[in-house]
Formats: structure tokens, C-alpha cells, sequence
């Protein structure tokens, strides 16, 4: 596999600006503002990580899962392990490699984050082999059990901290981190869209058998969304560590899974832009209605009914915000302006 | 050696027997139909040949079915174990995905489109199945990959254009009118570039005028792409008028095959869509 | 029997659940039908009866008024539509009986005569059983029994059963899907408002979020018995509620994840359920 010389200088000069980006914005927004919006900015990027990946089983593949919140937990774990027991021997290693001291935290964390990317994507695999013979309500609901089994099982675990989840965790996670794991899943899901296999996605969500029929592998591309989402949902599970400091598993219970549920379904479901937009919207809005108090989780779920009712494609349907499209809109709309004038 | 050729195969749902050890041939660039009156397992027959139904080794018999009264109230009885070949392989225990990248492609009778697809997209849809680039490739969106979705836009697009689609292209496939989405499906069919197709009902609901142009692109497409036809119809003047051969099915058996003419004439077919007297 | 019906999975049934134990505890004040023994409330048998009857009553409005607004509409919506919804009004119920009833737990009156420790009825060789659990299973019984009576020989519980199975056609044969939906919301809630009574008996006490994952197990023990039948759900629920008490006793920790890897177990090797018959998709 080849990159184009061209695309391959892109890619890393795009993340470079953006990453560079990113941190100017870190710095400038943590001084003024304060440590509450900065950290409503971090938890809106892993929002987005969340949302939009599990958009993918979710709104691509039409599958339907309420156990999101499983993945990002043994992500959440993994990271923590490499963090918390792997630190001295990575250490060590950067010792020997003669790594500089600015760079050790960024690679440690990033080596956190792709083992919790691997655990998390194993634990998709587990979850997804048996979702191939559920459908509809039914897969629902055992995802539902499996995000709450595998809750359990690090609850059981006393090495692991037990009920009272793990303390102590370094604070790694940094708005650049985030920009670039929302970014990432962004334009992964794009081009995945965009791409031959993404179409095979789309074409299992919209007819499972006439799928079979033009030779798409059902089975595989099934699990392989599940895999997918779960490796990003356990990479926003290490960024969610990493911010708070440590791991309350009674917060990813199945009310976090539906939480980013209603984000996918509110921003619609297949829409890459409607998950994003929806995962910082909701995490910003209970935040901006915290006057209202014990009232907003009543309207949060009275909207949802509403919005079921009312427009239940959500904000975009299945459409993607694109620039070409802005631009006719833009265009379409200043020249309706300047005609009316004349 | 035909190119598809089903040996003695039953097909089951408990004690109901759909399909009842029915044995067929297709030759190489034939159009051959499948005849018979509703319910006589036609559908039952493509669904089997692609993989959706296996055929049994087994079947359930209940009191009405054979006179098994004197030995139990329902008794298995062991069946041929029935093959289906195609292509000198046997496809029997493919699942339906391996059997159409084997190259045989369908329609369906109720007309299975990705409805909020587009119209280029369904085409595209089934090129997947020709389609080179693994997944790491596609999201990083390597040189392969790029040459690849080339490749699989213009024979889309082409293929669109042979059935006079081409200016729908981007339109969603479930807002097109219902003679077109028929086409589309064919079109959709022919993406997975096979050496069998089966079309299931083609000409239903349309008029006369459809009907005809239906089976002239039937027979230029078996022409052109060099394909073999097995197709299901009830309008007697396509079946008639296309096909090399034709197997006429009732109650899940074979009834008569033959040439259109030995079929036009032979009493069982008469009985089986007429009744008798 | 609300699944079967609408293929709908009522997340809001929990709740309702918690609103019918509510209910029990609100009347059994205003009634006055509590007395105090000692340290607790007591309710006698006859008054246990009447405030499940009154439960059941509003359970089944409530879930009547759930179905005209929330579920009705989405009728003809894709399934994950309604799914959506039933969340959301399982929401509001939670969070809107939060704000209603308040947060902390409330006592429940005790069956009079249970309070102290002799409260015991029989003992079968070292086995004691409450007398709270005999009227709990004597209720349960009648109440099964009568909703299997009910839908096997009556003209309405025919209607439900032909509208489980093919709602187009039944509506076709002259059977009002809407008048049959909100009978079985009706039956339906009415049972989740009397097995809130009921928990609420067992336990001593009800709390707003009481519902949540009670819910989910009344699904799983449905599922578990099959679909669409009515001694299946009775089965799957006994199933469901000894294997709960066996892992309870050593684990009590993976109760609940038990009890979905009950689930996830029976979908993989017999997903129609141990009574249940599953149906054939035509291609």
C-alpha cells in the first residue's frame, strides 16, 4: 500500500496545522475563561469521538447498539493500565531510546491510547460476532447487556479497583489531543463513507438480503463496524480518563450509552455532521441549563419525545454538511437578496 | 456440462414441502423460463439456488402427505441429499454473498432496491464485490484506492447509461417510477458482473408496450454480456418469445419442460394454470 | 404482550411500574388503610388487595395516556423511532417522578402480622415461606391465569392475539388496531402497576428510579420465556427471578449482568424463547 507522495505530505501537514491550532487554542481559552469551559470543550471533542463512531454502527451499517458506553470503558481501563502500572518500564524504554522529556508524556499517552484502541476494538469483535444473529430490538437490548456485563466485570475485579474504579490517573488529556481524535474520526468516517466500504455499510442498512445478492459480505462488514466504533469509543474512553482524573465505572452505564444514543438520533443517524453537531450541542445545553436544575433532565427527555414525533430523521437526516453545499446555499442566498433590491 | 444444474433438491419449512426433489439444467447462453401457477415454488426455486434456502436430507411428513398413518403421526423420511452445481462446483452450502461473487445475480419479485441510496450508488453498491482495496486503503485513501473508485464510477456509470439511466444517476433509487426502478435492479444485477442471471418477475405490473421492450433488453443483454437467463414469469408472451426452454412448475414439482411449443401444448401445463375440464 | 402486539420494546414499562408502587404507598395513606404496630406501618391483607386494585386502575390510565401521545404517532415510524421515544418517556417518568415524589425512599407498609419476625406462615423442614410472598404469589397466579384465560378464550383476547400476529390483515378482518393497542396498554400496565404494589410489599420501600432496571428484566424474562406467550413470560419471569436469587446469594455484585447474559444466551441458541414459535421471513 502506497500513499501518493502528495496525499501523504497533506495528511501530516493538515495534522501539524491543526494540532498547532489546537494548542494555541488551548492555551488561550484555559487562561480567561477558566478550567469549567475548558473543560466543557474537552468533553464535547470526546463526545463527538463517541457519537460519531458509534454513528457508525448506529447509522451506517443500521445496526443498533445501547452498549457504546462498554467500549469506552475497557478503554478507559486500558489506557489507565498502561498509564498507571506500564509507566516505569516505558520510562525505562525511553531512557534507552534517549527520548527528551517534552516528548515522553505525548508518546506514553499515545501508546495509552492505542492499546485502549485495541482492547476496545477485541471487546467490539466479542460483542459483534454474536450481534450477527439478533436483529432490531432484540440486538438492542443485548448490547444493552453486554455494555452492562462488561461493567460488571471490571466492578467484580478488586485488582482493577473494584466498585470505586481507579484513582489517580494522570491528567493527559489536552484539548489537542481531543481536536485530533475528533478530527480523526471525522474524517475517517468520511472517507470510509465515501468509499467502496462504506457503501457496502450502506447497502446492509438498507436491505440486508438484496446486500447478500450483489455479493457483500453481511457478516464481516457487520462485526467490522462493530470493531471500528469500539476502538474510537476506547479511544475517547482514555481521553475521558485521562481528564477526569479517574474511573467511576457506575458513569458508563447504560444511561451514558443511550446518552450518546440520543446524540447519533438527534443529529441523525448516518449523518457524520449531525453527530458532531449534536454531541457538542448536548453536552453544552444541560450545562447551560443547569439554572433550570432537576427541570432539564425533564425537558431533555420531553424534547427527545418531541423530536421523535416531530422530525425524527433528527437535524440532518442522512445529508453531510459539505462546502459545496454551503456554497450554493451562500450563493443562492445573496443573489436572492441582491435580486429583491433591484 | 451445464452451467447450472440442480439434482434432485427438496426444499422444507417443517411439513411443508415447497420444493419436492426437483432436478433442473441451464446450458450455457440459454434464457431459460420457470412457469407455473402461484405457489407452485418458482421463488422457493431461485431463493435455493441462492443460497437463502438450503436444501434438506430431511423432511418432516405429516398424515396428509404420504401414508405414514400406519407408522407415526409425523415421520421423517430421508430424502436425496440434492445438489445444486454451478460452474462444475457445487454451491449448495454457500452462503448467499459467496454464491453471487461465484456469479450468479437476481432480481427480486418485490423489487429490492437501497431505496435511500442513489441511483448510482445501488450500481455501485454491487461493484463492491469486484472491488480491490482493503479498508486501511480506502480510509487513507491510497493511490490503489483512488484508481479502484475510478474504475468502479465509470463501469457504473456505463452500466447505467446501457439502460437508459444515466440522467437519474443521483436521484434516490425509491423516487424513481416503478418500470425504471425494475430496470435499475437489473442494472444493479448486472454490476456484479455474472455468467447467470435470474429474474424474478420482470414484467409485472407493466403494460404491453413495457413488455415487449423488456424482452428485447433481455435477450440484447444475454447478447451483449454474454450471459446465461433463468427467468420466472407469469406474462406468457416473454416467456414464449425469449426463452430457449422452459420448466413449468406446480405443487413444488417439475410438471413438463421443453421447447415453447412442446409446453404451449402439453395437457399437464393446460391443467395446471386451468384447472381440468 | 405489549411487545407482541407493537413490536415495540416499552422501555417506559419499568416506570410505569414505579408509578403503580407510588400509587399503592399515596393511597394506602389517604385511605387510612395503614395502621401503626410498633416501629411500622401495617396493611392488612384486604387493604393490600384494595390498593392494587387502585394501582392497577391508575397504572392502566397512565399507561393509556403513554400510548395516545408518545406511541401513536410513531406508529408507521421505523422501530428505532419509537424505541427512541419509549427511552424518552422512560425518562420523563424517572426524572418527572424524582421531582414529584422526591428522591429519598419511601416506607412501605408492612402485611400486618409480618413485621416481626414470627411473621411466618408455613415451614416446610427448615424452609420458611412469608406471608407477604404467599399473597404475592397467590396474586401473581390470579392475575397470570386470568390474563392466559382472557386471551386464549375471549372474542377481545383473539382480537390481541391476531393483531400480534399480522396487524394489516386483523385490521382487515374488522378488528380496530387502535382499540386493541390501548387494550393492551391497558391489560399491560395494569399488571406492571400491580407487580409495583407488589415489590413495593416485598421490600418496604419504593423509590422513583425503582423502575429502571426492573424494566429491562420484565423484557429479558419475556423474552427469555417467548415472545408471545403469555405462560412463556410467566415461565421466563420464575426463571429469570431464581436464577437472580442463586447469584445474589454468592455474587451479589453481577446480579443484574447475570441476568443479561441470560438473555444474550437464550438469543443465541433458541432466540424465540423456551415456549416460543418463531415465524419464517419471506424473501
Amino acid at each position: 500500500m502506497r500513499l501518493r507522495a502528495g496525499s501523504a505530505v497533506r495528511l501530516v501537514v493538515w495534522t501539524a496545522v491543526l494540532a498547532a491550532a489546537a494548542m494555541a487554542a488551548g492555551a488561550l481559552i484555559k487562561g480567561p475563561l477558566g478550567g469549567y469551559y475548558f473543560r466543557l470543550l474537552i468533553l464535547s471533542g470526546i463526545a463527538v469521538v463517541a457519537a460519531v463512531s458509534l454513528n457508525i454502527i448506529n447509522g451506517f451499517s443500521g445496526q443498533f447498539s445501547l452498549g457504546h458506553a462498554g467500549f469506552m470503558l475497557v478503554g478507559a481501563y486500558a489506557s489507565a493500565g498502561i498509564t498507571l502500572f506500564a509507566h516505569h518500564s516505558i520510562n525505562r524504554a525511553f531512557d534507552a531510546v534517549g527520548l527528551p522529556a517534552g516528548a515522553r508524556t505525548p508518546v506514553e499517552f499515545a501508546i495509552a491510547m492505542i492499546a485502549a484502541a485495541a482492547a476496545a476494538g477485541a471487546v467490539g469483535l466479542v460483542v459483534g460476532l454474536p450481534s450477527l444473529r439478533l436483529r432490531g430490538d432484540y440486538l438492542a437490548i443485548a448490547t444493552l447487556g453486554f455494555g452492562e456485563g462488561i461493567r460488571s466485570i471490571f466492578v467484580t475485579v478488586d485488582a482493577l479497583g473494584g466498585a470505586s474504579g481507579l484513582h489517580d490517573i494522570p491528567e493527559y488529556t489536552t484539548l489537542t489531543w481531543v481536536v485530533l481524535a475528533a478530527i480523526g474520526v471525522v474524517m475517517m468516517s468520511r472517507n470510509l463513507a465515501l468509499s467502496t466500504h462504506g457503501r457496502a455499510l450502506f447497502a446492509i442498512r438498507e436491505d440486508e438480503t438484496a446486500a447478500q445478492a450483489v455479493g457483500i459480505n453481511t457478516f464481516k462488514y457487520k462485526v467490522l463496524a462493530f470493531v471500528i466504533a469500539a476502538a474510537w469509543a476506547g479511544i475517547a474512553g482514555a481521553l475521558l480518563a485521562h481528564s477526569d482524573k479517574n474511573i467511576d465505572p457506575r458513569s458508563y452505564s447504560f444511561m451514558k450509552s443511550i446518552e450518546i444514543v440520543v446524540m447519533v438520533v438527534l443529529g441523525g443517524m448516518g449523518s457524520v455532521t449531525g453527530a458532531v453537531i449534536a454531541a457538542i450541542g448536548l453536552t453544552w445545553l444541560p450545562e447551560l441549563l443547569r439554572a433550570a436544575a432537576v427541570y432539564r433532565m425533564v425537558f431533555y427527555s420531553a424534547l427527545l419525545i418531541v423530536m421523535m414525533i416531530v422530525r425524527r430523521q433528527g437535524l440532518f437526516g442522512r445529508a453531510e454538511l459539505s462546502i459545496r453545499w454551503m456554497a450554493e446555499t451562500l450563493r443562492r442566498m445573496t443573489s436572492r437578496a441582491l435580486g429583491e433590491r433591484r | 456440462m451445464a452451467l447450472l444444474e440442480v439434482d434432485r433438491c427438496t426444499v422444507a419449512f417443517g411439513g411443508l414441502i415447497a420444493l419436492d426433489e426437483i432436478s433442473l439444467k441451464v446450458e450455457q447462453g440459454e434464457i431459460v423460463g420457470l412457469i407455473g401457477p402461484n405457489g407452485a415454488g418458482k421463488t422457493t426455486v431461485f431463493n435455493m439456488i441462492t443460497g437463502v434456502y438450503k436444501p434438506a436430507k430431511w423432511r418432516t411428513m405429516t398424515s396428509e402427505t404420504e401414508s405414514a398413518r400406519q407408522v407415526l403421526p409425523t415421520a421423517r423420511k430421508r430424502v436425496h441429499y440434492g445438489d445444486i452445481v454451478f460452474d462444475g462446483k457445487s454451491i449448495r452450502h454457500l452462503q448467499p454473498y459467496e454464491i453471487a461473487s461465484r456469479g450468479i445475480a437476481r432480481t427480486f419479485q418485490n423489487i429490492r432496491l437501497f431505496n435511500n441510496l442513489s441511483v448510482l450508488d445501488n450500481v455501485r453498491s454491487a461493484c463492491h464485490v469486484h472491488a480491490k482495496t482493503s479498508i486501511p486503503g480506502a480510509i487513507l485513501r491510497t493511490e490503489a484506492y483512488q484508481k479502484d473508485e475510478r474504475r468502479i464510477l465509470k463501469s457504473a456509470v456505463h452500466l447505467l447509461h446501457v439502460f437508459g439511466l444515466g440522467k437519474y444517476k443521483d436521484e434516490m433509487a425509491g423516487s424513481l417510477a416503478y418500470g425504471e426502478q425494475r430496470r435499475l435492479e437489473i442494472a444493479r444485477a448486472l454490476a456484479v458482473e455474472p455468467k447467470l442471471l435470474l429474474l424474478d418477475e420482470p414484467a409485472a405490473g407493466m403494460n404491453a408496450q413495457e413488455t415487449r421492450e423488456l424482452a428485447e433488453l433481455i435477450k440484447q443483454v444475454r447478447d451483449d454480456f454474454g450471459l446465461t437467463v433463468l427467468v420466472i414469469e407469469h406474462d406468457m408472451r416473454v416467456i414464449m418469445s425469449i426463452c430457449n426452454r422452459i420448466y413449468c412448475l406446480d405443487y413444488g414439482e417439475v410438471i413438463a419442460h421443453g421447447t415453447p411449443d412442446e409446453i404451449k401444448n402439453d395437457p399437464r401445463v393446460i391443467e395446471a394454470y386451468l384447472g381440468e375440464g | 404482550m405489549v411487545y407482541g402486539v407493537l413490536r415495540l420494546i416499552n422501555f417506559a414499562h419499568g416506570d410505569v411500574y414505579m408509578v403503580g408502587a407510588f400509587i399503592g404507598f399515596y393511597s394506602s395513606r389517604w385511605l387510612r388503610l395503614t395502621y401503626t404496630n410498633g416501629q411500622v406501618n401495617e396493611i392488612t391483607p384486604a387493604g393490600m388487595l384494595l390498593i392494587i386494585a387502585i394501582a392497577m386502575l391508575g397504572a392502566a390510565l397512565l399507561g393509556v395516556l403513554i400510548e395516545r401521545i408518545a406511541y401513536r404517532p410513531l406508529r408507521r415510524a421505523p422501530r428505532l423511532a419509537a424505541l427512541i421515544t419509549a427511552i424518552g418517556v422512560s425518562m420523563l417518568l424517572e426524572y418527572g417522578g424524582q421531582i414529584v415524589f422526591g428522591t429519598t425512599k419511601k416506607d412501605y407498609p408492612w402485611l400486618a402480622g409480618t413485621a416481626q419476625l414470627t411473621g411466618t406462615v408455613q415451614s416446610f423442614g427448615g424452609i420458611s415461606i412469608d406471608k407477604v410472598d404467599v399473597m404475592i404469589l397467590i396474586v401473581a397466579a390470579v392475575l397470570v391465569t386470568a390474563l392466559h384465560l382472557f386471551v386464549q378464550h375471549t372474542k377481545p383476547g383473539r382480537a390481541m392475539r391476531a393483531v400480534s400476529f399480522d396487524m394489516e390483515t386483523a385490521s382487515l378482518m374488522g378488528i380496530n388496531p387502535d382499540s386493541i393497542i390501548s387494550l393492551t396498554f391497558i391489560i399491560g400496565s395494569a399488571f406492571a402497576g400491580a407487580a409495583g404494589v407488589l415489590e413495593g410489599m416485598r421490600n418496604h420501600y419504593v423509590e422513583p428510579l425503582m423502575g429502571l432496571t426492573a424494566g429491562i428484566k420484565a423484557f429479558v424474562a419475556a423474552v427469555v420465556g417467548g415472545i408471545g406467550s403469555i405462560p412463556g413470560a410467566a415461565l421466563g419471569g420464575m426463571a429469570i427471578g431464581l436464577c437472580e436469587e442463586a447469584v445474589r446469594a454468592f455474587y451479589p455484585q453481577i446480579t443484574d449482568a447475570m441476568v443479561f447474559g441470560l438473555l444474550i444466551l437464550i438469543l443465541l441458541v433458541k432466540p424465540t424463547g423456551i415456549l416460543g414459535g418463531g415465524t419464517v421471513e419471506k424473501v
